[in-house]
């Protein structure tokens, strides 16, 4: 980052998956985009949640037109992003304390929105999930799946900048520069100082902080943000995503998500100033227990990984700041018409489902006010790891040669694990071994996906999120980012700081073999290294909240 | 009889693997992978990969046939995660091979051992001949070093039927033994020991009506459905001996381990009934003795022993070389030298076969030198696949605990 | 099953107080469930490294005088510390065990990524500074495996350049230890350790290594020799052309396993019983005293005792288990020190005192737990299971381990003199 004013046609802040879906769009239609993102991408609500892909069928009854949009959605993220997205299919069940009647009129909704719905026998359910509560009454089996938010934000970016978006993380967007009535772009800072990014339209997608963002252009938004506490466990339970058919309600879905899965979830609003609050609280830990169990009786004795907490970004329409009429649905604000401010949009509310149609309604809208007629491409090309492959006996081949950890990596980057190394024993070497994250994989995240701190790390492999919670892999990963650029203080602050955010995730349900495993942490990292002894007085990484 | 919808490894899935703390002590005491690199090791191929076959059994790798299934993962870990039986559970759910006609060679020792001991005089030299080797050798992928048990001219049942049954009504107290298809086609050496010593100690011996294979061969070759059915028809028969009030004593430490823990946690079956009615002939003593039940019957006078006992992997998995050992040092003129407890390489049938008899070697090195350094009459040991190994591979004397106590009785 | 004494817990306090007993002829039997925390140690006991403000402590001995009353050091007397220490010691030179180090002032041991910690005693293998942080050499060549990734070099190198030591780093291949890189996961150190258990893989390694050095005043290389004993740490010395010395490495740790397997076997050769894999359930406990405790491996067979010594450890060991609801004691359920509110159990800082480290079994009198406030007279709690201390904010883990072990085991014998 030499220059600190450079020109770009569009500025899009925030670098959750809407963001993500801005730029790629804006990039693909020939725009010249500069994404900014004031931590790491996927860091609030799009890394916060339960993964579902929905088929529309859990919004049907209270948002019919928000269901529609799902299944349309999910038709194409299929397509588009295939190694993001596991075809499990779902599950709504009905337990002995629901209604039938309700269960009749989901179904009934379901197929006028378009959400193919068969209803189960109990027995046919249970033949096909056995995880789900043997008590039953009553099952519907739509077409929910599972989608990885992290791999699908890391896809959009890479997808972005192959069409020659520039993408900056750690960059922290300090003011919005107004002239005469329009915008002109954006101030950010970063710890190598302050740039200025020049550009006639800047994309407010900045989530939970889009009240922030859009007060710095002087632009007020009414956010009513909803905080959701969800639970990892140890290992997947359910293949099929498992919801009680309900009115959506604490703890009532469990979605697999990999090798583990996620029950959720809570909702509390929350006031405006504590979005940056993602502790979980005992009594919610305790509360999606409680529900979960009834819907899956083996949670019960399977070990919880971690506990975390999202902001759901809801906004009220209007000026409206009673919260009475809050969207759940796409929330799309053109600053000019709304405010009088051109130049200047705001996308937000909507769900990871719908984030391409966000971004092609944002990106529609930013090309209107450049004039420029390119359309929307996104729906149709494949994101990169997600190309189609020849022929699927080779594919069976080739996956049989591969290593262990070169198939849980393909499951990670689907067809980009080409990139990924084995050939040498050092790249081969496992430095996560709970999520088979080999060296070869972290040099690849690294290099390709421009991971520079521990935390980035794990977004883009999933280093340091599986049973051990980064244990064993942590002072590896460590320290081969210290052999790469020998800053060893930045490594071991950024080592410590990497534990002490995994600690913030296991504490709320620090009991059982989670306490246990934490001690051993503890005795290895602060007993055996020291290194709670260590104090570098300034800690460099950005990434630090 | 054996339900052919049993799912024996879902009944079984109950997160045991999820108590691991990832501290890796067990890969300290994994006998495979200190020899041979391209077993994962214990941590992997077990709980870590165990995760991954849970989302996609397409994870199951083939390097976990290397395991030898001696569990001395599950004894080092302080987590009571049953490391052996989540990789034996993966062979057996996830191995897309066959098995093969050695598997079924090898695997049916009672079948096989039948036929073989009607012409054991014609099949042991067939066994012993350099060109037979080389056929097992190229063949069917047994490893010609190997001296493949031989079978004996008589089986155990006959024996007993012919010399022992008769006066087994004289006495008050009754004891059912299981003897093995080793004891019974190629060895009955034991048998015959253990038959005499319960005489002499106040026991009438009887054996089961329907003994069949413990199954463990079974297991060990990919052969679950029959190894499910012989644990039915097993654990049939034993509920009838326990109905009657009978105790069943054995002479392997194999079978006994698979009756008592691997029918529950491999095979997923629910063998609470019969588990504790099963025991070592030697542990089945030393209770009577404690108790003071028994007395030890005189010694002759000039009976002097220096002998090295041996835990087999499964003894150390139950925990009960301890009564073994303390049972043999209660006899006069014993002097017992308590090896570390070691793998010998064997595993059953695993070091017979070809790919794996170097490495079988390998791992039983360190206890043949061991054996070597401890400068004794004879080595003993309750595993009749552990005596062959060290026969074999140190030239020692090798008995079992009943023989001793059979030689000092006499 | 008859024995004077019965160990619950195999490790370094189970084994100190089993080999003390032995030692006087009694007849003691170790239950361990299976293996222990000494795994995942550095090669250095510590005795009290810091005090309650955190900071250095370099006479431990002096220092212990102004814990706190519930410090396990408090209960068994810090006047006692000094002979129980010195016993300690003498336990080591026994089972031939080697180790460098006094109570009276602590040494530097190295961190595996190279912060400088103070402690009691060291093994023979490994570098150690003076409390004033000098090490003996004024420049070091690492020599790390190739392809051995649980020694972060790049730390160590860094932390000896702060002392103002000069440091090279370099990568050793040999041809066996290469074999073993073929392993994607089992390239650790007990592993290595097992491939250099042979000579001729210490040769291939000491040309390796001789080729290596310049200068360097010394050779350091990981703690991944000698699993039995250190003998063969000694042959490559003498294979070397400079002093050579070990590094601590993250776990498993071979000198750890070492320490296990050497206490073991020292305490068979005394005619002790050592029963690993029996995880112990549950005991038979009539008016204040054990009657008798039963082994999950060992159904209907009743194991009796004098005396019973309760050394299962903290959470890691299941020494103690915690719910959603509270903090047992296992085997007993023994009174113990923990509040139920478990929001209360942990600190939101990774890096502060966290409270559960101090949970424990509650101790009244001395060592002696207790049921619903009645002490059991016949059970002693040592080691990790007792509450009271924070064994990181402190560094006293294994002091505790060890003395309170050796304070059960004196009792003991006293008691069964009295008999």
């Amino acid at each position: 980052m030499g220059k600190k004013i450079q020109n770009y046609d569009v500025v899009v802040i925030g670098g959750g998956i809407t963001g993500a879906g801005v730029a790629r769009d804006c990039a693909m239609r020939g725009l010249r985009v500069v994404l900014l993102e004031a931590f790491d991408i996927t860091h609030g609500a799009t890394g916060r949640n339960h993964g579902l892909m929905h088929s529309g069928a859990r919004y049907v009854m209270s948002d019919p037109e928000n269901a529609k949009e799902c299944i349309r959605e999910n038709r194409i993220l299929r397509r588009i992003a295939r190694h993001c997205v596991e075809e499990t299919d779902g599950l709504f069940v009905s337990l002995p304390d629901d209604d039938l009647d309700y269960q009749r009129r989901f179904i009934k909704a379901c197929l006028k929105a378009g959400i193919s719905a068969e209803e189960l026998a109990p027995d046919e359910a249970l033949a096909i999930e056995s995880s789900v509560n043997p008590k039953l009454i009553g099952a519907v089996r739509v077409p929910d799946a599972a989608i990885d938010p992290f791999r699908l934000t890391i896809a959009n970016v890479l997808d972005a900048q192959m069409h020659g978006a520039t993408v900056l993380t750690n960059h922290r967007v300090t003011g919005i520069l107004v002239e005469s009535g329009t915008v002109a772009g954006v101030e950010a800072e970063s710890k190598d100082g302050k740039f200025t990014f020049l550009a006639p339209v800047v994309v407010n997608a900045a989530g939970a902080w889009c009240q922030q963002i859009a007060s710095l252009a002087g632009v007020t938004i009414n956010m009513f943000p909803a905080r959701g506490a969800l639970l990892i466990f140890g290992h997947r339970v359910n293949h099929m995503v498992i919801n009680r058919c309900r009115k959506p309600s604490n703890g009532d879905i469990l979605v697999p998500d990999d090798i583990v899965c996620v029950l959720g979830t809570t909702s509390n609003r929350v006031p405006i100033e504590e979005i940056d609050n993602t502790c979980v609280t005992a009594q919610e830990v305790d509360l999606l227990l409680q529900e979960g169990v009834k819907l899956v009786p083996s949670l019960e004795r399977t070990r919880i990984l971690r506990a975390y907490a999202g902001v759901r970004p809801l906004v009220a329409l209007g000026e409206d700041d009673s919260g009475r009429n809050i969207s759940r649905g796409i929330v799309l604000f053109d600053h000019k018409e709304r405010d009088g401010l051109d130049g200047f949009i705001t996308i937000t509310g909507g769900k990871i489902m719908t984030y391409r149609l966000m971004a092609q309604k944002a990106t529609d809208l930013v090309c209107r006010k450049l004039g420029v007629t390119a359309v929307c491409a996104t729906a149709t090309r494949p994101l990169p790891g997600s190309e189609p492959v020849a022929e699927p006996d080779d594919d069976e081949e080739v996956e049989n040669t591969m290593s262990f950890a070169h198939r849980a990596a393909l499951g990670r980057h689907g067809t980009r694990v080409e990139m990924i190394s084995e050939d040498k024993p050092e790249q081969r070497a496992l430095v996560c071994e709970c999520e088979h994250v080999s060296h070869g994989e972290v040099n690849y995240a690294i290099k390709e996906l421009k991971a520079d701190s521990m935390e980035k790390l794990r977004r883009r492999t999933r280093l340091g999120m599986g049973t051990c919670q980064g244990k064993m892999c942590a002072c590896r990963a460590a320290s081969l980012f210290s052999q790469a650029d020998g800053d060893v203080e930045r490594h071991v602050s950024d080592l410590k700081m990497f534990l002490n955010e995994r600690w913030k995730g296991i504490r709320p349900i620090a009991w059982g073999s989670a306490l246990s495993e934490a001690q051993l942490s503890a005795m290895t990292y602060q007993s055996l290294c020291g290194i709670d002894r260590i104090n570098y007085s300034s800690p460099t990484d950005s990434d630090k909240q | 009889m054996a339900n052919k919808t049993h799912n024996f490894f879902i009944s079984n899935n109950d997160g045991n693997f999820e108590q691991c703390l990832k501290c890796s002590i067990c890969t300290v005491y994994c006998p495979v992978s200190a020899v041979d690199p391209l077993f994962p090791g214990p941590k992997q191929a077990g709980p870590d990969g165990e995760r991954y076959r849970l989302k996609n059994p397409d994870f199951y790798d083939e390097s976990l046939k290397l395991c030898l299934n001696c569990k001395r993962c599950e004894v080092a870990c302080p987590h009571d995660v049953r490391i052996g039986d989540i990789i034996q559970r993966a062979r057996l759910q996830h191995s897309p091979h066959k098995p093969g006609i050695r598997a079924r060679l090898l695997a049916s020792t009672d079948l096989v051992g039948r036929w073989a001991t009607r012409l054991s005089p014609a099949i042991n030299t067939a066994i012993s001949l350099k060109s037979s080797k080389e056929f097992g050798h190229q063949m069917l992928g047994i490893h010609k070093h190997y001296d493949f048990p031989t079978y004996a001219r008589q089986t155990f049942v006959k024996w007993f039927e012919k010399n022992a049954l008769p006066q087994q009504g004289g006495f008050e107290k009754k004891v059912v033994y299981f003897h093995g298809c080793h004891v019974n086609y190629n060895d009955p050496a034991p048998g015959m020991a253990l038959v005499r010593v319960m005489n002499k100690l106040g026991y009438g011996v009887e054996l089961i009506d329907d003994e069949k294979c413990c199954g463990n061969p079974f297991m060990a070759n990919g052969m679950p459905q029959r190894a499910l059915q012989l644990a039915f028809r097993n654990m049939n028969s034993l509920r009838q001996i326990a109905n009657k009030g009978l105790e069943v004593i054995t002479t392997s430490s194999t079978c006994t381990f698979t009756i008592r823990d691997e029918y529950k946690f491999v095979l997923g079956l629910d063998n609470a009934d019969i588990r504790d009615k099963v025991s070592l002939a030697t542990r089945f003593i030393f209770k009577k003795l404690e108790d003071e039940e028994l007395e030890l019957p005189p010694v002759r006078p000039d009976f002097k022993i220096r002998i090295a006992y041996h835990t087999a992997c499964h003894m150390e998995k139950l925990g009960w070389a301890f009564y073994s050992a303390n049972l043999l040092r209660q006899i006069p003129g014993v002097e017992l030298v308590m090896l570390d407890s070691l793998c010998c390489g064997m595993a059953g049938t695993y070091g017979f076969k070809t790919e794996n008899f170097e490495r079988s070697q390998k791992i039983g090195q360190p206890l043949f030198n061991a054996i070597k350094e401890a400068n004794v009459d004879a080595v003993v040991t309750d595993c009749e696949m552990c005596h062959s190994q060290i026969a074999m591979s140190t030239g020692m004397k090798v008995l079992h605990p009943i023989e001793i106590l059979d030689m000092a009785f006499s | 099953m008859k024995f004077s004494t019965i160990i619950i817990g195999g490790g370094l306090s189970g084994l100190t107080a089993g080999i003390t007993l032995a030692e006087q002829g009694q007849r003691v039997a170790v239950l361990a469930a299976g293996q222990s925390r000494l795994h995942f140690t550095s090669g250095s006991m510590e005795l009290l490294g810091y005090n309650a403000k955190g900071e250095q402590v370099d006479c431990p001995l002096d220092e212990c005088r102004s814990l706190p009353a519930s410090h396990p050091y408090q209960k068994i007397g810090v006047e006692n510390l000094a002979s129980y220490a010195q016993m300690a010691k003498k336990l080591f030179a026994n089972a031939g065990i080697e180790v460098v180090g006094y109570e009276t002032m602590n040494h530097i041991r190295l961190s595996p990524i190279g912060v400088l910690k103070p402690a009691w005693l060291t093994l023979g293998d490994y570098i150690t500074a003076n409390m004033a942080r000098q090490f003996p050499f004024q420049s070091v060549l690492i020599a790390n495996i190739a392809g051995y990734i649980d020694m972060p070099t790049p730390f160590l190198k860094s932390a000896f350049e702060k002392c103002g030591v000069k440091c090279r780093v370099v990568e050793v291949k040999t041809p066996m230890l290469e074999n073993l890189r073929r392993s994607q996961t089992e390239m650790r150190a007990t592993n290595i350790a097992r491939v250099l258990s042979e000579q001729s893989a210490v040769d291939q390694l000491s040309v390796e290594i001789n080729r290596s050095v310049n200068r360097e005043q010394a050779i350091l290389i990981p703690a991944v020799m000698g699993i039995t004993d250190n003998s063969i740490v000694q042959y490559l010395r003498r294979m070397v052309t400079r002093p050579l010395f070990c590094i601590a490495t993250l776990p498993p740790a071979v000198t750890g396993v070492r320490l296990q397997s050497r206490l073991r076997k020292y305490f068979l050769s005394l005619g002790g019983t050592y029963m690993l894999g029996s995880t112990v359930r549950e005991a038979n406990i009539s008016s204040g005293k054990i009657l008798s405790v039963a082994a999950a491996n060992l159904p209907d067979q009743k194991l009796k005792a004098n005396n019973y010594i309760l050394a299962t450890g903290s959470f890691m060991g299941n020494g103690l288990i915690a719910t959603q609801s509270g903090v047992i004691e296992p085997i007993m359920n023994l009174d113990v020190d923990a509040p139920l509110d478990r929001e209360l159990w942990t600190a939101e800082n990774l890096n502060e005192s966290q409270p559960y480290m101090e949970f424990g079994v509650k101790t009244a009198l001395g060592l002696h737990p207790s049921i619903d406030g009645k002490t059991i007279t016949n059970l002693w709690a040592v080691g990790a299971v007792l509450s009271g201390h924070n064994p990181i904010k402190l560094a006293d883990s294994s002091g505790v381990d060890m003395l309170t072990a050796l304070h059960a085991a004196t009792e003991i014998i006293q008691t069964e003199k009295n008999r």
